[in-house]
């Protein structure tokens, strides 16, 4: 009977999602163009006022400082923070014209009726009139055309000493961004556990270099703003973070993304005062969530990097060490250096490929430096004056792998860069962006838990008078069963006449395969019997024979010496009870 | 409408059945903990908040209903979004999560069955083809000559069925009454190529969907006639799919017969991408498909091409994603440029070059040119021969599905010769067909693909070759290992890589100390309404004394099976947003409507395997291999065959198939299968014989005359495959006798196998002795 399943909340809160921060503050569209140098909101292309409104009303940021506000012009507003104001020479301008245009529509009635004045004190009085209106109405145009002309020059010209739009010098420059992120994992290859990440911390570094105007630029903000509470910290833009899943910055940025780009002015740009164009510096530190280290889920995981230390198939006394991203994807990547310790009873090396051998007084230490990793793996080797698996030991070492990227995902994209003005960087300059990952710790690699295929063989041959017939096979089939063999093959050749021989002469040929396991470790034993000879199909007395080819063999770990013991007493155990069954004396061997 | 990826709600319900499995004499199956976990996950952001004001209480945004179908039993979970600091919270990315645990019921029945088997010969099924026995049996010996290995079968019943309506006429009935709905579009014929895409498109968007054709629109059923079906139905279908980008995974089509009327439904996976056909989107909306509004343009690819050694390509000559073409100095408009697109397409490779050798001098006539026409004698405008390669080139764009209008010829002069390079680089389509065919480039030869075999490589491009429930579920191996004591080495002999296919993928991971499975999804398997996955491995190095330690024969490990979109409770979850009634606000509640419910069971296997006693059962397999002379097998194959069959019956075998064919050179072949069950124990015979024949050419010279005399031979290669399972049945291995438990006679089935091949050989020499022709 099914039942109702009382579900229990055991989660719940606020975390980082998928989606991308960075959108607009008002309609939270993605596509954002710019960011309000005001207030910091992000901005679409639709929401940004770029141009001022209207012919008489006008938007300056920095009053009083025409080039500073001309660079400003085309800065980001958001509609809430635009600060539009009349300008005072063009209303004075615009005023003129009209008083100009009142004054000759006023005056022109009476400069249609001059033929009615006809005293001479009329006329005067009337011409002295129309010419004084003249030269007015003259003036005021030319002085409104000069106001209109010189607008933005008399506005600062007026506005000097007037409080700036914003509090904090801007500084435009170009920017060098450097992610830097460590991470510390101890690679063993006798834990039954996947290396626990030790520290994973990542440092993000903005440099600003101001342009070369900068300084000019200062001097004159510091001497013209004097009077106000300004300029005490600088301003050069923000830099927006992505792909934090793994990520968590200490302290948490604007926004948990955005790293601002604001400090005192005496801190780094101007100390004594004075500035200079000296790159300044901003920085944030961020914590990595170990699961961006990690591949596959739950039981399965595992750390990224993995250590695969080996035995050369042929060669006892070569370890291969194999370092390999197990992510699909890998970063590219160098080994920067590692090293790994030589005990002294490995010595000597005798060789070291691609590394150098530094001789000590407890060994010796082999280290490699600058390999690239190819594929997402480097294969490291040694060769050493002993058997590796013959004394195990644990060798330790150490290794650095610098990354192309970083490991945690995030990123700095050159649209996410945004100047003072809050337009994109790349809009004056070219941002470089640096990502660099460090992966290092220690290694151990115990010997004891590597194999290695030996080879042992046992082999004796036998003669005898018998055909190479079926009989004869069965009994060879007979014995192998007896000792425990599972036949696994038997092939007959094609019967074939002696090409050198008597005609009645046949020669056969049998081959067969089977194995005995040495039950204790399930290791196999090879046994391989070849029959071969000739059979007198005229029933010639003493024209048959048959060689039996006994082989024994196995692949056996050298430390298990048990299946090579296996294959020697199997072997003997076969001859002798093959000597047995086909009546051979024991005296014959081959 | 909130239409930003990845802005969807996500209601995620994961089951977790934890069992322990034993296989041992007796194989054991307990569930020792269950627990289902419903996780919600709603992004603050997007664009459906753009118009809610901040507020401090949250916004209620609906609930969720998860549980049996019977209404009384339901769960049901408020959802509310915590709305204090909601710009704060949508400025900063953040998502509100909710987790909740509830334990479902123990299944009646195991959702696993599991077995275990050791063996070190062929891994093979005796049921598959007779073509794939004849190449086995055929292939090379040492196939039955291997180390000794593990292979574990697992099974899994088949929870998507759950819904499974019995005969396949109901299952057709169900779906026409159902008629055209959101996830269901009736055609009654193959119809336009451009509107069929907009279903698939529309329908993967919706979570997936069916398309039956053959079916009016008022659930009547018409049939499709057989010059709709088989190919034609393929092709269509692929064009319409082709038009869609991406490419919309679909599964394979199914036939229903309706009062011999043929209707074909092709199932449509879920998609989390949305597909556009001809830049616009599709959805599906009160049974009928409506736009979705305009895809965004699409980024033009990188130009920037990695340079090519044209000389070194010319000197490589063909190969696996190089195709060379000789224009011969004849005119362009003649080259064969779309089948070798196709072919560079479908052969998988990651695209290639089409050069084209031998192209007349841009001034010069071309042999076979046609002369040029006025106005292009006027302009100058394509008047040489590479305009007239553009042209050709564009005309043949036309004729390929899907059209790939990025393709441009490069030029270039190497040594005084005019070459063309074509790049077929990414982004590459799933397959390409060139008026309506598929090719394939392999080998440095050109071939047609059948309509079929495109097909199924289309499926296995989008993901849906491998076998998945009618929504694009599926079940999956998600991990698999089994705890190792040492690395094993590399094999210092390779003995035969003819069994390496057996080996499902794994590999040694130092940091598990484990052989691990990689993941792989389960196949259906005949016969039951389950899905199947074995997993093999080699036993060496698997106990390996270790610091003097002592190998108890068993072997530990866990197997993680993911079963998607389907819950093993058969619970439910649906979504009932709030309405506005209710308070809310319309706008959240839109994040809220529109969730994705994912669905996921998981099973949890903590294995102990007896490899010791797996390893006393073992299965033997030991193969006879001889060859009779001067024996044929050509008219009187029949008789050949009565006398195999009753060989085999005398030896007690039971010959239950039988197949007689040829191989590609034209080799009759026969194939018997056949067991012997006495005393309980029953060994199967896999028997082959081949024909091979031969000429033998005779010269008797004389002085004065030479004769000469040629005689058709052959002779009989026969292969005698025999196997036992099961081998000390009722006894234990504490039982067996010294010597690697061996006996003798009858007791030993090994012995008796041998015996059984060797008296059979004998057998068929002494029968088919008289027979020889020569």
């Amino acid at each position: 009977m099914t039942t109702a399943k009382p579900i229990t909340a055991t989660d719940t809160g606020i975390e980082r999602g998928p989606l991308s921060p960075v959108r607009s503050h008002a309609s939270y569209s993605p596509h954002v163009e710019a960011i309000c140098h005001h207030s910091g909101q992000y901005l679409t292309r639709g929401e940004d006022n770029r141009e001022p409104v209207s012919f008489l009303r006008e938007q300056h940021d920095f009053p009083g400082f025409p080039e500073l506000d001309d660079v400003f012009a085309p800065a980001a507003h958001a509609r809430a923070y635009q600060h539009l104001s009349w300008n005072q020479p063009a209303v004075q301008a615009l005023t003129m014209l009209l008083g100009a245009l009142l004054l000759g529509l006023g005056i022109y009635p009476l400069y249609q009726r001059a033929e009615q004045w006809q005293t001479t004190i009329e006329y005067v009085v009337v011409n002295v009139l129309l010419i004084g209106a003249v030269v007015l109405v003259l003036g005021f145009v030319l002085r409104a055309f000069f106001l209109l002309r010189n607008r933005k020059a008399l506005y600062h010209r007026r506005a000097g000493g007037m409080r700036p739009a914003i509090d904090d010098f801007p500084v435009l420059g170009s920017y060098k961004i450097d992610l830097r992120e460590a991470v510390t994992a101890d690679l063993h290859n006798d834990q039954h556990q996947p290396p626990a990440v030790q520290s994973a911390a990542g440092h993000a570094a903005v440099e600003l270099r101001p342009e070369a105007n900068v300084p000019g630029l200062y001097a004159r903000y510091h001497a013209l703003y004097a009077q106000v509470p300004v300029g005490s910290h600088i301003h050069g833009g923000a830099v927006a973070f992505e792909g934090l899943q793994h990520v968590t910055f200490q302290p948490d940025l604007e926004y948990g993304h955005r790293l601002v780009l604001r400090q005192p002015v005496g801190e780094q740009f101007a100390p004594g005062g004075i500035a200079t164009t000296n790159p300044l510096g901003f920085e944030t530190a961020y914590a990595i969530s170990p699961n961006a280290l990690y591949t596959g889920q739950h039981e399965g995981q595992r750390f990224l990097l993995d250590l695969q230390p080996g035995l050369k198939p042929f060669d006892s006394y070569t370890l291969m060490v194999r370092l390999r991203w197990l992510n699909d994807n890998p970063l590219p990547c160098q080994l920067e250096e590692c090293r790994l310790l030589i005990p002294p009873e490995l010595a000597p090396v005798t060789n070291f490929d691609l590394g150098r051998y530094v001789a000590g007084q407890a060994g010796g230490e082999i280290i490699w430096r600058k390999l690239p990793f190819i594929d997402g793996e480097v294969v490291l080797s040694l060769t050493v004056g002993a058997a590796l698996i013959d004394q195990p030991c644990e060798l330790t070492g150490s290794y650095t792998i610098i990354c192309d990227g970083t490991l945690s995902g995030i990123t700095v994209r050159p649209e996410r860069i945004w100047n003072a003005l809050g337009r994109h960087a790349t809009g004056r300059t070219q941002p470089s962006i640096r990502a660099r990952s460090s992966v290092s710790g220690s290694l151990l690699i115990n010997t004891a838990l590597l194999s290695q295929e030996h080879e042992y063989v046992f082999s004796h041959t036998l003669d005898t008078a018998e055909p190479p017939d079926h009989h004869l096979i069965e009994q060879v089939e007979r014995v192998l069963s007896h000792c425990g063999v599972d036949i696994q093959k038997i092939e007959q050749a094609m019967t074939r006449r002696d090409p050198y021989g008597k005609l009645e002469h046949e020669l056969r040929y049998w081959d067969i395969a089977g194995r005995r396991y040495e039950e204790s470790v399930l290791e196999a034993v090879d046994v391989h019997i070849v029959v071969a000879g000739s059979d007198a199909s005229g029933g010639l007395v003493g024209a048959s024979h048959s060689q039996l080819d006994i082989r024994v063999r196995c692949l056996h770990d050298p430390r298990n010496q048990a299946t090579a013991e296996c294959v020697q007493s199997t072997g003997q155990q076969l001859v002798y009870e093959l000597r047995e069954a086909l009546g051979i004396p024991a005296a014959q061997q081959v | 409408m909130n239409q930003e990826p990845g802005a969807e709600s996500v209601i995620t319900v994961d089951e977790v059945y934890t069992y322990d499995i034993g296989i041992d004499r007796l194989t054991t199956t307990v569930c020792v903990e269950q627990q289902g976990t419903v996780r919600v996950r709603i992004p603050y952001g997007g664009l459906a908040l753009q118009h809610t004001p901040t507020q401090q209480i949250p916004i209620a945004l609906g609930e969720i209903s998860i549980g049996p179908t019977e209404t009384a039993l339901r769960h049901n979970i408020s959802v509310s979004l915590p709305a204090d600091a909601l710009v704060e919270r949508v400025k900063r990315g953040e998502q509100y999560h909710w987790s909740g645990t509830y334990a479902p019921d123990i299944p009646n029945d195991p959702l696993i069955a599991v077995d275990g088997q050791v063996f070190d010969g062929a891994d093979f099924d005796p049921e598959q083809r007779s073509e794939q026995l004849y190449s086995l049996l055929f292939g090379t010996t040492d196939t039955f000559v291997n180390d000794l290995r593990l292979q574990l079968n697992l099974w899994v019943p088949n929870l998507f069925e759950q819904e499974f309506l019995g005969s396949q006429d109901q299952e057709l009935r169900a779906m026409l009454i159902e008629q055209e709905s959101n996830t269901q579009v009736l055609l009654p014929d193959l119809g336009d190529s451009e509107l069929l895409a907009r279903h698939m498109a529309a329908l993967a968007q919706n979570g997936g969907g069916r398309i039956l054709f053959g079916v009016r629109a008022n659930g009547e059923v018409r049939g499709l006639t057989s010059g709709e079906l088989g190919d034609p139905l393929i092709k269509h279908v692929l064009a319409a799919a082709l038009r869609c980008t991406p490419a919309v995974p679909f599964f394979a089509p199914e036939v229903f017969i309706d009062a011999q009327k043929s209707v074909v439904r092709i199932a449509i996976a879920s998609s989390r991408t949305r597909h556009a056909v001809n830049n616009s989107f599709y959805r599906r909306e009160a049974g009928m498909t409506v736009p979705d509004g305009q895809a965004p343009t699409a980024i033009a690819p990188s130009q920037d091409r990695a340079g090519v050694n044209l000389a070194d390509v010319l000197a490589s000559g063909n190969a696996h994603d190089v195709v060379m073409i000789d224009a011969q100095n004849t005119s362009p408009e003649r080259l064969d440029l779309g089948s070798y697109i196709s072919g560079l397409i479908n052969a998988g490779s990651g695209g290639g070059l089409l050069v084209i050798r031998n192209l007349p001098a841009a001034g010069q006539r071309s042999r076979g040119s046609t002369g040029l026409p006025l106005l292009q004698r006027l302009t100058g405008r394509g008047s040489g021969t590479f305009d007239q390669l553009q042209e050709r080139l564009q005309r043949e764009i036309d004729s390929l599905t899907p059209r790939l209008r990025r393709l441009r010829a490069e030029f270039t002069t190497l040594e005084g010769e005019q070459i063309a390079v074509i790049r077929i680089d990414e982004p590459l389509p799933a397959v390409a067909l060139y008026a309506d065919n598929g090719y394939l480039w392999s080998g440095g030869t050109l071939r047609v693909l059948s309509a079929t075999e495109v097909l199924e490589r289309y499926l296995q491009h989008v993901g849906t070759g491998e076998v998945r429930g009618s929504t694009g579920s599926a079940v999956a191996l998600a991990y698999g290992e089994l705890q190792w004591p040492v690395q094993p080495p590399t094999q210092l002999k390779v003995r035969s890589t003819t069994d390496s296919h057996t080996l499902t993928p794994n590999q040694y991971h130092v940091q598990r100390n484990a052989i691990v499975w990689e993941p792989t999804y389960f196949a259906p398997r005949a016969g039951t309404n389950g899905l199947q996955c074995q997993l093999v491995t080699r036993l060496r190095q698997a106990f390996v004394p270790v610091a003097g330690g002592q190998s108890d024969g068993k072997l530990n490990g866990q197997i993680r099976i993911c079963f998607e979109d389907a819950l093993a409770s058969g619970f439910t979850v649906d979504v009932a947003p709030a309405s506005s009634g209710q308070g809310t606000l319309d706008a959240a509640a839109g994040l809220f409507s529109r969730s994705r419910i994912e669905r996921r069971t998981t099973l949890i296997l903590n294995m102990q395997i007896a490899a010791d006693w797996l390893f006393q059962q073992r299965r033997r397999m030991s193969l006879l291999h001889f060859r009779l002379p001067d024996i044929t097998l050509a008219q009187e194959r029949y008789e050949r065959m009565a006398d195999l069959r009753q060989a085999c019956a005398d030896l007690g075998f039971w010959v239950y198939d039988t197949a007689l064919a040829t191989n590609d050179e034209l080799q009759p072949y026969v194939i018997l299968k056949g067991v012997r069950s006495t005393k309980f124990r029953d060994i199967h015979l896999l028997m082959g014989i081949r024909y091979e024949a031969n000429q033998i050419d005779r010269e008797l010279r004389y002085t004065q005359r030479t004769d000469i005399k040629k005689v058709q031979s052959g002779r009989l290669d026969t292969r005698i495959l025999l196997w036992s399972a099961a081998t000390i049945a009722g006894r234990s291995p504490q039982a067996r006798p010294p010597g690697n438990g061996t006996g003798q006679g009858e007791s030993n089935p090994e012995r008796t196998m041998t015996r059984l091949q060797l008296d059979l050989r004998e057998l068929l020499e002494q029968r088919l002795h008289y027979l020889r022709s020569e």
